[in-house]
């Protein structure tokens, strides 16, 4: 980026309302640095509300999500490691985003799992929810309650999209409305 | 059993005067799996054991899903002694704001028959 641009950048993410971005290769030390930073930032306008959990935490589980697939699915230093975290205030609602490769041999389970909670009602959450959290997870397996926990504290159904970079990778981005 | 609490793991003490486990703090750790291991482990054991009495207190103030997950484990693993005759129970601890947390329990809570109480604290006590 160049330094004319950097004025102009600086208004794009203020009209966004951008509260926090991040973008780059996620370890659990910048997971728990960032968090730490939004939490404090929120709390400053938010005090107790319990808004400012609610968006820590699809924080921490979009963060973790990325953090985990993307160790499995892409060799340690490549940048297709790299992962996107955007918290912005749209209006008077909080929007949490990620975006993040994936491979193109995943697509198909990952808009499975997506379909099954953006198409479950908020009862039917709660069901999915409980049954997955007694079920039996084999070792080295997720407990895959997130996307679930995702669906269920977003005000607005979750939006996902998968945009094929090539024949081996695509980019997923999803949205989050606290 | 004694683990120091990190930015994103619980600290867990236990108190043998009062047979208490609490676990305080707020849990997201790397792997949740691994760092709730040993404690699953060690309330096995005291679970198992004939007089084993045992409340595990958890004052959690956040818990990313995969900790859910493992605290749901562990309050089974309390529930099955517990219907085995061993004297254990649950004290579920949240500030009188934090809602979230309150649900949480409830959920967790809901379906076991094991013995629990909720303790709301006041938001100036520590």
């Amino acid at each position: 980026m160049k330094i004319e641009e950097i004025h102009s950048f600086s208004d794009r993410l203020g009209t966004q309302g951008v509260v926090l971005c991040f973008n780059g290769p996620f370890s659990h030390g910048i997971v728990e640095q960032l968090g730490q930073a939004l939490r404090r930032h929120m709390q400053d306008a938010f005090a107790r509300s319990p808004l400012v959990l609610d968006v820590f935490g699809v924080f921490v589980e979009q963060a973790q999500n990325i953090q985990n697939y993307v160790g499995k699915a892409f060799a340690p230093n490549d940048p297709a490691t790299h992962g996107l975290s955007v918290i912005a205030k749209e209006g008077e609602r909080f929007v949490v985003q990620s975006g993040n490769r994936v491979r193109n041999a995943d697509v198909a389970s990952l808009e499975q799992r997506l379909s099954r909670v953006t198409s479950a009602s908020r009862d039917e959450l709660k069901k999915m929810y409980k049954q997955q959290l007694s079920a039996t997870i084999p070792a080295g397996e997720s407990a895959g309650l997130g996307l679930i926990a995702m669906a269920r504290v977003s005000r607005d159904p979750i939006v996902y999209r998968v945009d094929p970079l090539d024949g081996d990778v695509s980019y997923f981005s999803l949205r989050v409305t606290i | 059993m004694q683990i120091a609490p990190t930015t994103s793991t619980a600290g867990v003490q236990f108190d043998e005067a009062s047979s208490t486990l609490s676990i305080r703090g707020e849990s997201y750790p790397e792997n949740a799996f691994e760092f709730f291991k040993p404690i699953q482990q060690w309330v096995g054991e005291r679970a198992s054991k004939r007089d084993g009495v045992l409340v595990l207190e958890i004052a959690v103030t956040y818990m990313n899903t995969s900790s859910v997950k493992c605290m749901m484990d562990l309050i089974d693993q309390l529930d099955a002694a517990s219907q085995r005759g061993a004297n254990v129970s649950v004290r579920w601890v949240h500030s009188e704001s934090d809602e979230r947390i309150r649900e949480l329990g409830e959920e967790l809570l809901d379906a076991v028959t094991l013995p629990h109480t909720f303790v709301v604290r006041r938001e100036d006590q520590p």
